[in-house]
C-alpha cells in the first residue's frame, strides 16, 4: 500500500490511465489524505483528555501473568491452579473457574456491579447443573442442544438482529440447554465437520424418493406448507443478510447451538497442550475475541460476497423439504437451497433446490461456486425459529 | 513500528516490563493513545465517547497483556487496535445515536482560505464521512484502519482476515466508497 504517494486525486477527478485496480488505489489514498487533512482542522479529533492516563491507571487490574511464567492465582478465578509433575502451571478445569469480569470505567460501575451478579448466578448454576466431572474436555458431550437464545429484531440499518451477549453465548458453548432439558433431538449424531472437507455430508440431502440417509438410519422428507416455507426462507435470507453486515454476535443469533459450539470449542481444542482442560476463561476469550468481528471468508458459514452479486435463499417451495420432528423428542429439520442474484439488475445468475441429484451449479465460463449450496435449518423448541446448522457446498 | 523520544525501546520490550509493573506501560500509551484515540473519535464524533472508549481499550490492552503474542505480519499496534475495534463495534454501536457530523464538521477551523471555499471543503467532508458511514460494517472497518495508518498486514491481523481477503475486500470498499461518491 503506497502512502507516500504525494499525488492528490480528488473523487471527482476522472480515472487515471492505468488499471481499474490502480485507480482504485489512488483513489484509496487520496480519500485517507483528505480526510486526515480534515482531521488536523477539527480540534476535537485531537482532545485526547489528558488525564486519561490516571483514568487508566485508576480503572486496570494488573496484567496477569504468561502462561510459562509461575502463575499466581488469578483474582477471577474460585479455585487455585494446578501444577504438574513437569512444573507446568495449568489453569483450574472449567467448572471451577468463572469468566473474568469485563473491564469497565467508572461511569458503568452499575454494569460491573449486574455482571458480577450475573457471573455468580452462572457459576452457581454451572456447578449445580453440570453433570459428574471428568478430567477430559466436556465438549463431546454438549455438541447437541438446541439454541436457547431467541434473537429479537431491533432498529439497525442492515443487520436487524440483536447480537448475543457473552454470557449468551457461554451458555450456549456449555450446553446449558441440554443440560435443562436432559434431552438430545438431534438427527445428526456424527460430530460437526472441521475445516473445509464435508465429504459425508453429502449423503444428508434430501434423494429422489423423499428420504435423506443419515450416519445411523433413514429419515423421511416432504414440502413444506407454505408458511412453514415462508420462515425458512425469511430466516435463511435474514441470516445471509447479516453475514455481509452483522458481528459473529449477531450470527450466532442465527446460528443453532452446535454450530455456535463447533465454531468456538474448535479453535480451542487444537491449541490444548497435553492434559491441559478447556477452561470457562479460556471459552469466555474466544467468545470476546470472536464475536465482534465479522464472519471472516471462506471458513465454513463464511460467504464471500463476488462483487455484485449476493446469495440468497432458492425461493422455489418444491425444492426444498423438511423433516417433522416430534415435539420433545426430535427437532424438526429443513433443507433448502441458494441462489446467486445480481443486485443490480435482479439476474438470478445461477440456483440450486435441495435434492442431492440436482447438477452442479456453475457459472457461464463453467466455473463452480460451492456457495451456491444447500442450507439445513433446525427449528429452535419453543420459539419455532429456524436456526442455519449445516451448510452444504456444491462439490 | 513506531518510536518516541521517551523511551528508546520497541512496543515489545515494553511490554515485557509493563508485564511486571503497570505502570511501565506509559510510553506505550503516550505512543498510541492519539492513534486510538482519533481512531474513536472517526467513528463516534463524540469528544467524551471517543476518550471513553479510549481508556476502555488500554484498560484491556494492560489487563490483557499476558496475551498478547508479536506474531507474524501481527505488531503490538495491530493487537491495540484489535481491541480498539472489539471496543468499538461491542461497545459503542449498542448506543450510537444519529452522530453529529454536521456539527462537527461546522467546527472547522475558519483560518485558511475564503469562506467559500471552507464550505466547499466542508460540504464534501460530510459527504465522504457519510459515505463511509453507509458502507459494511467490514469495509468501513478497513476504512477506518487505513486512516489510523495501519499497514496492510496490521490491518489483515487487527480484523483476523488473511492478506489476499484484505486486499479483495478494501478493492470492493473503495469501489462502493467511489461509486457512492461519483
Amino acid at each position: 500500500m503506497n502512502r507516500d504517494n504525494d499525488r492528490v486525486h480528488r473523487p471527482d477527478e476522472p480515472k487515471s490511465s492505468g488499471t481499474s485496480s490502480d485507480a482504485n488505489e489512488e483513489f484509496a489514498n487520496a480519500i485517507d489524505r483528505s480526510l486526515r487533512a480534515s482531521a488536523s482542522r477539527v480540534p476535537s479529533a485531537s482532545a485526547l483528555d489528558p488525564n486519561l492516563w490516571e483514568r487508566i491507571l485508576k480503572g486496570s487490574r494488573p496484567p496477569k501473568r504468561r502462561k510459562s511464567r509461575q502463575a499466581q492465582p488469578s483474582s477471577s478465578t474460585t479455585a487455585t491452579s494446578e501444577t504438574t509433575g513437569r512444573g507446568e502451571v495449568f489453569p483450574p478445569p472449567i467448572s471451577h473457574r468463572r469468566p473474568p469480569e469485563p473491564t469497565s470505567i467508572p461511569a458503568a460501575k452499575w454494569h460491573r456491579g449486574l455482571t458480577a451478579f450475573l457471573v455468580v448466578a452462572l457459576t452457581i448454576c454451572v456447578i449445580v447443573l453440570l453433570p459428574e466431572r471428568t478430567h477430559k474436555p466436556q465438549y463431546g458431550a454438549i455438541l447437541n442442544a438446541p439454541i436457547i437464545a431467541t434473537p429479537s429484531p431491533i432498529d439497525t440499518e442492515n443487520c436487524s438482529v440483536e447480537p448475543l451477549t457473552t454470557e449468551e453465548v457461554y451458555d450456549i458453548v456449555i450446553g446449558r440447554g441440554r443440560i435443562e432439558r436432559q434431552d438430545a433431538r438431534t438427527l445428526f449424531t456424527t460430530p460437526p465437520p472441521v475445516g473445509d472437507d464435508f465429504p459425508h455430508t453429502h449423503t444428508w440431502l434430501p434423494e429422489a424418493n423423499g428420504t435423506v440417509r443419515l450416519v445411523d438410519r433413514t429419515v423421511d422428507v416432504s414440502q413444506l406448507l407454505p408458511t412453514e416455507f415462508q420462515n425458512v426462507e425469511a430466516s435463511l435470507n435474514r441470516y445471509l443478510r447479516c453475514q455481509e453486515e452483522g458481528t459473529n454476535y449477531q450470527l450466532w443469533a442465527l446460528e443453532s447451538e452446535v454450530e455456535v459450539q463447533r465454531q468456538i470449542l474448535q479453535l480451542l481444542v487444537q491449541d490444548l497442550q497435553g492434559n491441559e482442560e478447556i477452561t470457562e476463561t479460556m471459552i469466555v476469550d474466544e467468545i470476546e475475541r470472536l464475536g465482534p468481528l465479522p464472519r471472516q471468508d471462506g471458513q465454513y458459514l463464511g460467504f464471500t460476497r463476488l462483487d455484485e452479486l449476493r446469495l440468497e435463499a432458492n425461493p422455489s417451495s418444491k425444492d426444498a423439504f423438511i423433516f417433522r420432528g416430534k415435539p420433545n423428542v426430535t427437532d424438526s429439520y429443513a433443507w433448502i437451497g441458494s441462489q446467486l442474484v445480481n443486485d443490480e439488475t435482479g439476474e438470478v445468475v445461477m440456483h440450486r433446490g435441495a435434492r442431492v441429484d440436482e447438477p452442479m451449479p456453475v457459472r457461464k465460463d463453467g466455473s463452480a461456486v460451492p456457495m451456491v449450496g444447500v442450507f439445513i435449518l433446525v427449528q429452535h423448541e419453543p420459539s419455532g425459529e429456524w436456526l442455519v446448522e449445516w451448510f452444504i457446498p456444491s462439490v | 513500528m513506531t518510536r518516541d523520544h521517551a523511551s528508546p525501546l520497541g512496543d515489545d520490550a515494553i511490554v515485557q516490563a509493563a508485564l511486571e509493573r503497570t505502570a511501565a506501560f506509559a510510553p506505550l500509551y503516550e505512543r498510541h493513545a492519539m492513534a486510538i484515540y482519533r481512531y474513536c473519535f472517526n467513528q463516534t464524533w463524540d469528544v467524551d465517547v471517543a476518550n471513553d472508549l479510549t481508556a476502555q481499550v488500554f484498560i484491556r490492552a494492560i489487563e490483557r497483556l499476558h496475551q498478547y503474542r508479536p506474531l507474524s505480519g501481527a505488531t503490538f499496534r495491530s493487537w491495540l487496535f484489535a481491541i480498539a475495534r472489539n471496543i468499538v463495534v461491542d461497545e459503542w454501536r449498542r448506543y450510537r445515536p444519529t452522530r453529529p457530523v454536521e456539527s462537527v464538521m461546522s467546527g472547522l477551523a475558519a483560518d485558511e482560505p475564503g469562506p467559500e471555499e471552507i464550505a466547499v471543503h466542508r460540504t464534501h467532508m460530510m459527504t465522504v464521512h457519510r459515505a463511509i458511514d453507509d458502507l459494511p460494517e467490514r469495509y468501513r472497518a478497513i476504512v477506518h484502519l487505513r486512516l489510523a495508518g495501519l499497514t496492510a498486514p496490521e490491518i489483515a491481523s487487527t480484523l483476523g482476515i488473511t492478506m489476499p481477503a484484505l486486499k479483495s475486500a478494501q478493492t470492493r470498499a473503495y469501489r462502493r466508497l467511489r461509486l457512492t461518491l461519483e
